[in-house]
C-alpha cells in the first residue's frame, strides 16, 4: 500500500520536476525576448522580471519533493562516516526529522501568508498588479507536495524501524555521502563525451 | 554568550550530519526562542516568499541549466582537442590542455564541479595512452575545475553579490584577471614539476601549425556562449540574470546545431537543473531566516566587537579569517560554507577597511581551495569517480602542488589588490 503510494508520488514529483524545468526554460525565452525588444525596438514587454520570479519560486517549490526523495540535501558526513552503524541510523532519523521540521516551518508560515493574501486579495505593487494569490498558491502547493513526500517516507521509515529492517531505513534516508552526490552528477554527464 | 552558543550549536548540528539547510533553519528557531524578545518566526512566510521570487537568484537555475545543456551538447570534446593542439608542446603536455579547457569551460559555466566533471571525462583516458604521471594529471583536473567559480560567470559570485549587496557585474570583472593568473600559475606548477621530474610529462606530441589553426573553429562555440553571457552584461544590454537567460538560449541553439537536442536530453537537463537549484535554494532560504534572527539578536555586532576586542591589526584579522576558512574548507562543502559565513564575516572585513568586491575574489579563492583539500574536497571525488579504479590517494597527492599555487594566488591578491579591483574600476 505504502509502496504503491510511493510509486505514484514518485511519478508526480518526477513530472513536477520536468514541468518546473520546462517552465524555467520558457522564462528564459521570455526574458530573452524582453532584452531583444528593449534593445532593438526600445520597447518593453514589462514585468518579465516579476513573472520569472514567480515561475522560479513555484518551480523550485515543486522540485523539493524530488530532492527529499533522492536524498539530495547536503550533509556534512565526515564524522558520520566514522560512526558505528546504529549511531548512523539514529543520526539519519534525526536528520530526516530536522528536514521535516524545516519544511513544516516553511509550510506553516507560508500557508499563513497565502491565507492572508487570499483573504485580503493582495495585489503586487508593480505595473503588472498581479493578484498575489495566484503565484503564492502555486508556490505553497509545491511545499505541500514536499511535505506529503516527507510524510510518506516518514511512515515507511517508521514501518521498517518497527520491523527492525534497518537496511530499508538506510536506503530511504541514509546519507548517500559525497560518493552518491557525485554518482548523480556523473550519471548526468554520461554519454556527453 | 550569543557567539559561543551560536557557533557551538552550528558546529554540533553540522557535524551530526544534519542537512545543512535544516541545521541553519533550526539554529534560527533555537536562537529566536532563547535570545529574542519577540518571536520572529511570524516573519518567516514573508521572508521565504520574498527570497523565493528574487530576480537576481533566477540567475542560479539559469546558469545551472546552461551548464546542463552544454554537458550534453558535445562541446567539451572539441574544445579539449583544440586546447591540446595549442598547449601540449609545453613540458607536461596535455596537462596544460586540462587547465586551458577548464579555464575556457569556466568562462561559460558557473560551477566548479561541472567544470571538473566535463573536462575530466574527456581527459582521463589520455593518462595511460601517453604515459603521464597519474597523480599530477588527476590533480590538474581537480584544480583546473575549481576555476569555474572564479572566472565569470559564477554562481558563487552571484550568491555573494546578493548576500553582501555588491554589484555582480563588478564582481565578475574582478574575477577575470585573478582567474587567468591562477590558470597561469597552475600551468607554471606543471612545467616546474615536469622539468624537475623526468618522465612525468608523458610522450611528446608533434603538431603542425596547420593542424593548430584548423582546430581553432572548435573554440568558437564556447567563445560564442562567453560573448553572449558576459558581453551582454558589459554592453549594457542585460542584467546578470538576463544574461544568464540569454546564455541558456545560446546553449540551446548550439546543442541543436550539434544535433544533440532531443526530448530525452532536455528532460535530463531539467532534472539536473532542478535538483541542484532546489538544493541551493533550500539552503539560501534557511540562511536568510537565520541571518534575520542573527541581525535581530545582534550576532554580527557581537562578533565585530569580539574581533575589535582582540586588539589586532586589520591585516592580522584578515590572516586569521583566511586561516579559519582554510581549515573549515577541509571539512565543509564550499557552497554551504559561502552561504553560511558571508553574512557574518563580510561586515567585519568591510569594517576593517577592506573592499567587499576584493574580498569576494579572495573568498572565491578560498572556496576553490576548499574544493581540493581533503578529506572533503568535492572536486577530488569528482575526478576520482571519473577515473574508476585506483586509490583516491593519487588524486589527493596530485592536487597538493596546486593547493600551493592557490596559496601563492591568495598572497598575490592580498599584496596587489588591484589585480581584482582594476577591471571593475574601469566600469
Amino acid at each position: 500500500m505504502l509502496i504503491r503510494t510511493q510509486g505514484a508520488l514518485d511519478r508526480v514529483s518526477e513530472i513536477a520536476v520536468w514541468v518546473a524545468g520546462a517552465a524555467l526554460l520558457m522564462t528564459a525565452f521570455m526574458v530573452g525576448l524582453e532584452v531583444v525588444m528593449r534593445k532593438l525596438f526600445n520597447s518593453s514587454l514589462g514585468g518579465a522580471d516579476e513573472i520569472s520570479g514567480y515561475v522560479f519560486a513555484a518551480a523550485t517549490a515543486w522540485s523539493y519533493a524530488a530532492v527529499i526523495r533522492k536524498k539530495g540535501n547536503v550533509r556534512i558526513d565526515v564524522l558520520y562516516n566514522l560512526m558505528p552503524r546504529p549511531l548512523r541510523i539514529a543520526l539519519d532519523i534525526l536528520s530526516f526529522f530536522a528536514l521535516g521540521a524545516l519544511f513544516a516551518l516553511i509550510g506553516w508560515y507560508g500557508f499563513e501568508l497565502v491565507k492572508g493574501t487570499v483573504e485580503t486579495g493582495r495585489i503586487s505593487v508593480t505595473p503588472l498588479r498581479t493578484p498575489l494569490s495566484i503565484p503564492q498558491i502555486a508556490w505553497i502547493s509545491g511545499i505541500g507536495l514536499a511535505l506529503t513526500m516527507w510524510l510518506l517516507i516518514a511512515l515507511r521509515v517508521a514501518g521498517n524501524a518497527l520491523r527492525r529492517n534497518w537496511d530499508a531505513v538506510s536506503e530511504l534516508i541514509g546519507s548517500e555521502g559525497i560518493e552518491g552526490e557525485i554518482k548523480a552528477e556523473l550519471v548526468e554527464t554520461e554519454g556527453q563525451s | 554568550m550569543i557567539l559561543v552558543v551560536t557557533f557551538s550549536l552550528l558546529l554540533l548540528f553540522i557535524f551530526l550530519a544534519i542537512p545543512v539547510a535544516a541545521a541553519l533553519g533550526l539554529l534560527g528557531v533555537v536562537l529566536d526562542e532563547t535570545f529574542s524578545i519577540m518571536p520572529l518566526r511570524r516573519a518567516i512566510g514573508d521572508m521565504m516568499w520574498e527570497n523565493s521570487i528574487e530576480f537576481l537568484l533566477v540567475a542560479v537555475p539559469m546558469f545551472v541549466m546552461l551548464g546542463e545543456i552544454m554537458l550534453r551538447s558535445d562541446i567539451a570534446e572539441k574544445m579539449y582537442d583544440a586546447m591540446a593542439k595549442w598547449l601540449s608542446w609545453l613540458p607536461g603536455g596535455l596537462m596544460h590542455s586540462n587547465i586551458g579547457s577548464s579555464a575556457i569551460f569556466a568562462a561559460t559555466s558557473g560551477s566548479s564541479v561541472a567544470t571538473a566533471a566535463t573536462v575530466g571525462t574527456v581527459a582521463v583516458p589520455q593518462i595511460d595512452k601517453r604515459g603521464y604521471h597519474t597523480p599530477l594529471f588527476l590533480g590538474s583536473l581537480a584544480a583546473g575545475g575549481t576555476l569555474g567559480i572564479l572566472i565569470p560567470p559564477s554562481v558563487g559570485l552571484i550568491i555573494y553579490g546578493l548576500l553582501t549587496n555588491t554589484s555582480v557585474p563588478k564582481l565578475y570583472l574582478a574575477g577575470i584577471l585573478p582567474g587567468l593568473v591562477l590558470a597561469g600559475l597552475y600551468s607554471l606548477t606543471i612545467v616546474l614539476l615536469c622539468l624537475a621530474n623526468k618522465g612525468w610529462g608523458g610522450q611528446k606530441i608533434q603538431i603542425s601549425w596547420t593542424e593548430r589553426f584548423a582546430s581553432l573553429p572548435n573554440l568558437l562555440q564556447p567563445l560564442f556562449i562567453f560573448v553572449v553571457v558576459i558581453g551582454s552584461i558589459y554592453a549594457g544590454w542585460a542584467t546578470p540574470t538576463e544574461s544568464a537567460s540569454l546564455g541558456v538560449l545560446a546553449a540551446l541553439m548550439l546543442s541543436w546545431k550539434n544535433g544533440k537536442l532531443t526530448r530525452d536530453m532536455l528532460l535530463k537537463s531539467f532534472e539536473g537543473t532542478m535538483r541542484t537549484t532546489a538544493m541551493i535554494m533550500l539552503i539560501i532560504l534557511a540562511a536568510a531566516f537565520l541571518n534575520f534572527v542573527l541581525a535581530v539578536i545582534g550576532l554580527a555586532a557581537a562578533f565585530q566587537s569580539f574581533i575589535e576586542g582582540l586588539g589586532l591589526s586589520p591585516f592580522q584579522v584578515l590572516l586569521i579569517i583566511i586561516a579559519i576558512y582554510l581549515v573549515m574548507g577541509c571539512f565543509m562543502e564550499s557552497l554551504s560554507m559561502l552561504i553560511t559565513t558571508t553574512p557574518i564575516v563580510v561586515p567585519v572585513v568591510v569594517a576593517l577597511g577592506y573592499d567587499p568586491i576584493w574580498f569576494g575574489v579572495v573568498l572565491m579563492l578560498l572556496l576553490e581551495t576548499a574544493l581540493i583539500t581533503p578529506p572533503i574536497g568535492l572536486n577530488l571525488y569528482v575526478v576520482q569517480s571519473i577515473r574508476q579504479g585506483g586509490p583516491i590517494k593519487d588524486v589527493i597527492k596530485g592536487a597538493i602542488p596546486f593547493v600551493f599555487a592557490m596559496f601563492v594566488m591568495i598572497g598575490l591578491v592580498i599584496a596587489f589588490p588591484s589585480m581584482a579591483l582594476w577591471l571593475p574600476s574601469l566600469l
